[in-house]
């Protein structure tokens, strides 16, 4: 019901659904926001999780450049993006 | 970069974690605000990552919660920048010091620069500027550029425009001058457009007047070219009344240059032998030091001198220069120019004189110079034709006749 609405009135769903953003730059870098923790953190591969999914990130030389309650920056070089339910 | 210089102001540290669960510690400090940077992934399972002073505090009791165990690696910042250098007062003294000194300078004129000035060579108008509104040392906050752009404006009456401008510790002041000489010529004075040199008329353009010579009169000098004097008529040739006016035309007329240069075949030309004496010195707030002078035990020499500017950048001078000074020995060698390089100086030179009549606007017709050569003398002897504006104004002194008979 909710989705239906935030989509007929054109509503933001990462604010009204709580929908988790990823904003990605080539495959070197992802910002990722409105998330609820992170799972597991290794060097190739990061996982997150979010209220509705579970984004997984792998690659090479991974790092997260900064970590904060609001978003966290990743960087390195991204082979795959993955989202598990 | 802000942000980075505010960290940076109240320290921060690079510090390394290990433990059973780390990714439910980093979840722990994200939901208690805490911010982690640059969080890197060890082999041995471990993590590093960078951290403020204040926030390492928050994050403690996360670590027994956790079980995880910590360990500072390095510390970042202000705070321990001054406690790592805290015995090295004197030199962070010195240094202020030295920037308050430099800043200190910043605020006087040091130099002056002046470009765009032909008429008016660069030293004269300095020496005006130095003797009428400041030295060098001049606090900048005393000059007042727009009174002094006024003021040069008066005084250099060829300036169409001037501009004065205080950049670092320089005053520049760009001029830049008229086309032509001001003749502050009246118009309502009557006068005649004369001939200021014979030639032959080529084209001659009346504005107001009356025209008395036209294309191919032979003219000489005085002859009048354009009448500043109207003879009013009646039906019966009877002059009524004659007005003065002010005559304007241009006159273009054929004219001739004669032109004569001579020039030894004998001079004697500087031989450079390698021998050279180096010396320096200092200048400060206008006066000369040079605290080593070596005797000059040279027949002939030329000297050289050079300045050194100390400038920050570009536009702060500071008050004092350096310079070096070069002496150097040569010997006079008698020589004598051959025919065809005398035959090539004297063109180099007849060439010149065209240059300088081609620059006030004179158009060279023809070139009828020959070079003649002995074993004395090298001599230069023609004459040049050229076409070239010949008016000039004279003043009608006896004004207005009524009634006479033609």
């Amino acid at each position: 019901m909710r989705e239906l609405l935030t989509k007929k009135l054109q509503m933001p769903s990462d604010v009204i659904l709580g929908d988790m953003l990823l904003t990605l730059t080539e495959n070197r870098e992802a910002i990722i926001e409105n998330y609820k923790g992170l799972i597991t953190y290794q060097s190739d591969c990061i996982v997150i999780k979010g209220k509705h999914s579970t984004l997984s990130l792998t690659g090479k030389g991974l790092n997260i450049k900064y970590f904060t309650n609001e978003d966290m920056q990743v960087e390195g070089h991204i082979e795959c993006i993955q989202y598990i339910n | 970069m802000l942000l980075r210089f505010f960290f940076y102001l109240k320290g921060y540290f690079k510090v390394k974690i290990t433990g059973h669960s780390p990714e439910r510690f980093f979840n722990l400090c994200s939901n208690r605000q805490i911010e982690l940077r640059t969080l890197i992934p060890l082999e041995d399972g471990g993590y590093t990552f960078f951290i403020g002073r204040a926030e390492y505090d928050e994050m403690i009791p996360l670590l027994e919660k956790t079980g995880t165990s910590v360990e500072i690696l390095e510390q970042f910042g202000l705070p321990y920048f001054l406690k790592r250098y805290r015995k090295r007062k004197l030199f962070a003294l010195g240094f202020l010091l030295c920037i308050g000194i430099v800043y200190g300078l910043s605020l006087f004129v040091w130099d002056i620069q002046v470009s765009g000035s032909q008429q008016y060579s660069k030293e004269e108008v300095i020496q005006y500027v130095e003797q009428k509104y400041l030295t060098f040392g001049t606090l900048k906050s005393k000059v007042d550029c727009a009174k002094m752009e006024e003021e040069l404006r008066e005084h250099y009456d060829q300036i169409a425009w001037i501009s004065c401008e205080l950049k670092g510790t320089q005053l520049h002041i760009q001029m830049k001058e008229t086309l032509k000489p001001n003749e502050d010529v009246d118009n309502t004075v009557p006068c005649d457009i004369v001939a200021r040199k014979a030639g032959i008329v080529k084209s001659i353009i009346t504005r107001n007047g009356t025209p008395m010579v036209k294309e191919g009169d032979q003219v000489k000098k005085g002859d009048v070219l354009i009448s500043g004097t109207i003879h009013i008529y009646d039906d019966t040739n009877t002059l009524l009344e004659s007005e003065s006016i002010n005559a304007q035309g241009d006159i273009l007329a054929q004219t001739v240059y004669y032109y004569e240069d001579s020039f030894s075949m004998n001079y004697y030309e500087k031989q450079y032998t390698g021998q050279k004496n180096k010396y320096y010195g200092l200048e400060w707030m206008g006066k000369h030091y040079i605290p080593y002078e070596p005797k000059n035990n040279f027949t002939s020499s030329d000297q050289f001198e050079e300045e050194i500017e100390v400038k920050i950048g570009h536009t702060y001078s500071l008050p004092f220069s350096f310079f070096r000074y070069e002496r150097k020995e040569f010997k006079p060698v008698r020589k004598s120019y051959t025919k065809e390089s005398a035959t090539a100086y004297e063109k180099q030179r007849l060439q010149k004189f065209v240059d300088q009549l081609s620059e006030k606007g004179v158009e060279i017709i023809r070139n009828n110079v020959k070079i003649f050569i002995d074993d004395e003398t090298c001599k230069g002897e023609g004459t040049i034709t050229v076409v070239e504006p010949i008016g000039k104004i004279r003043q009608i002194r006896n004004n207005n006749s009524k009634g006479a008979t033609q």
